[in-house]
Order: C-alpha cells, then sequence, then structure tokens
C-alpha cells in the first residue's frame, strides 16, 4: 500500500474491519499509526471525560439499600391507584347501561300491569255471567233481525 | 474506568451469574454506575437517567428468579436498560410535554471534565474542543449507531458483548460502529 490511510479507514481499523493490507500499513507507516493513536486517545479521553461526568452527575452515588422495596411499595399503590380509576370508569359506564335496563324493565312491567288491569275491567263490568254471554248474543241478533218486535 | 476491587469483584459475579443475582443489593452495588452511565450519555438528561436506571434494576429484580444465568449479569442489565432507553426515545418523540418539562445537563460542558494527565492548558483546551466535537457528533448519530457507540467507546465492551446485549450480529455492530467513527471523525476533523 503505497497511499497513507484514509479517514475512512482509519475509522474502519477501530470498528474491525479494516483489511489485512490496511492492517500491515498501520503497522509499519509512521504517521498512520500515529493517527490512529491521536484518535484512540481523543476517544480514550472521552471514555474519561464522560466517566467523571456521569459520576458527578451522581452514577457513583448507590441509591438507598431500600429502594427496591420502596419501589415495590410505590408500584404496587400506583397499580392500586389504576385498579381504582378502572373500577370507577367501570362503574361510570355501568350506571347508564344498569339505568337503561332498569326502565326497559319498568316500563315492561307496567304495560303487563294496565292488560291485566284491562282484562281485569273488561270482566267485573260483564253484565251476565260468561256462560250466558253466547245467548245474549243471541237474543241481540233476534232483535236486530226483527225491528218490529218487542224490545 | 472502574476501581480494581470492584472490577475483581465484577468478574467474579460474571462466573457464576445464578449466585450473583442470588444477593441483589450486591448486583445493585456492583452495575448501578454502569448502567447509570450508559443510560445517562444516552440520554443526557440525569433525573431521568436515575429513573431509567432504577427501573432496570426493578424489572431484574421482579424478574430475578426467570434468570437462567445464559448470559453475564451485567449482559442481561444491559439489555434491558438498553430496551428502557429506546421507549423512552419513543415516548420522548411521542410527548412533546415531556420534552419542555426536563431538564437536560449542561452537556456543553463536557469537555471541561477531561481528568487531569499533566497535560499543557493550550493541549488541555485543544483536547477539550475535540472531545465537545465527540459529545456533540454522537447526539447526532442514529439511536443504534449511539448505543453501539457508547457500550464499545464509554462502557469499554467488546464486540461480542455489544452483539449480546443488542442483539445484533457481529458484523452488523461493526458496521454501526464504523458509521459511527466516521460520523465522529469527520466532526473532529484534524487531530
Amino acid at each position: 500500500m503505497k497511499h497513507h490511510l484514509s479517514r475512512e479507514q482509519i475509522s474502519g481499523i477501530l470498528a474491525g474491519i479494516a483489511t489485512p493490507e490496511e492492517e500491515q500499513h498501520v503497522s509499519v507507516c509512521i504517521e498512520c499509526n500515529l493517527e490512529l493513536a491521536r484518535f484512540r486517545e481523543t476517544l480514550t479521553c472521552f471514555r474519561d471525560s464522560v466517566t467523571e461526568w456521569t459520576d458527578r452527575e451522581g452514577g457513583s452515588a448507590l441509591p438507598d439499600a431500600a429502594f427496591l422495596e420502596n419501589r415495590s411499595f410505590a408500584l404496587r399503590v400506583r397499580r392500586l391507584r389504576w385498579v381504582l380509576v378502572t373500577a370507577s370508569l367501570i362503574v361510570l359506564l355501568a350506571v347508564p347501561f344498569y339505568k337503561l335496563r332498569n326502565d326497559q324493565q319498568r316500563e315492561a312491567q307496567a304495560l303487563q300491569d294496565s292488560l291485566l288491569l284491562e282484562e281485569v275491567n273488561a270482566h267485573i263490568s260483564r253484565t251476565v255471567p260468561a256462560p250466558m254471554e253466547p245467548l245474549m248474543e243471541l237474543l241481540s241478533d233476534v232483535y236486530i233481525e226483527e225491528p218490529g218486535g218487542r224490545q | 474506568m472502574e476501581p480494581a476491587a470492584t472490577s475483581e469483584l465484577i468478574a467474579a459475579s460474571m462466573d457464576t451469574p445464578i449466585a450473583a443475582m442470588a444477593d441483589f443489593d450486591k448486583v445493585v452495588e456492583l452495575y448501578w454506575s454502569r448502567v447509570f452511565r450508559f443510560v445517562l450519555s444516552s440520554i443526557r438528561d440525569r433525573d431521568a437517567a436515575e429513573t431509567l436506571t432504577q427501573d432496570c434494576f426493578m424489572k431484574a429484580y421482579r424478574a430475578r428468579d426467570r434468570f437462567r444465568g445464559d448470559s453475564s449479569v451485567i449482559t442481561w442489565l444491559m439489555r434491558i436498560a438498553i430496551n428502557l432507553v429506546r421507549d423512552y426515545g419513543r415516548n420522548r418523540r411521542l410527548q412533546f410535554w415531556k420534552w419542555v418539562r426536563s431538564s437536560p445537563v449542561d452537556t456543553a460542558t463536557i469537555g471541561d471534565w477531561i481528568p487531569d494527565r499533566g497535560v499543557s492548558p493550550e493541549a488541555r483546551a485543544v483536547l477539550g474542543n475535540q472531545i465537545e466535537k465527540v459529545w456533540q457528533a454522537t447526539a447526532d448519530l442514529s439511536d443504534r449507531q449511539r448505543t453501539v457507540f457508547v457500550l464499545r467507546f464509554v462502557d469499554d465492551m467488546d464486540l461480542l458483548e455489544i452483539a449480546a446485549v443488542t442483539g445484533l450480529t457481529e458484523g452488523a455492530v461493526k458496521v454501526h460502529l464504523f458509521r459511527a467513527l466516521q460520523s465522529i471523525r469527520n466532526r473532529i476533523g484534524s487531530l
């Protein structure tokens, strides 16, 4: 390999996708080796800076030992809250349906009651007992056929 | 990165992942800072990072009985953390109010956190400037590229570990890493 490695090829070496020729070149070419070392150094400094920063932000401070229990409790409370909310929603949605069903039942019952009442009314408003009703009908027919007859 | 004693403990626990899960307080003690670092580097919001890290350990705690030790504890935790970060990113895109409410940390000062290596103030300033550019370039990467980059160059994971925690093939990890490095290298300019 006559030319120096490009930035892309240097990145390829760090990513582990370099060809054997590129690996060979970087091991003998001082300039490319230096370029690779500088990039590595930058990335190492980057890692150290991020580590310092995350430690400062609380990464090295371990949580309270009881946090798992506390979190478990908090999760249980949160879950219970969701259960209560869901139950309330179900009740709120069910009430109109229940009311509607009740109203329909009540209306049906009222209809049945009024029919029964009509039957009772019809029964008690008869002028003759039920077995005599056919006779009464015959008599009324006779009166209609003989208008001049006795009323 | 990790103090020597902690690293040894991590290594020891990785040998027997199921045994490590038996003492969950120890798991929290060993891996909290690593998970927090990954989450904070990914989302850059301290409060949200703390909540997500807690959620990560909470999920692990509740599912610890189902942990069969097929992978190391840190691989398992990181897998949970990656999913939480991804879900957080989705929710954040959908819920504008969350963005309004959040208090992102001042990331413009990341270059101020270079550990003292006895370099001259001039060299430190140049390095600080480069680190700022890396940080800014990382923010512009795709979610997957950022995850792979942070795991490799902040969390120091090797390619196979990254493949295990992300569920990608090793080849795909290399491709994402290459693209991320290319973007970052172009942003830095001359070294």
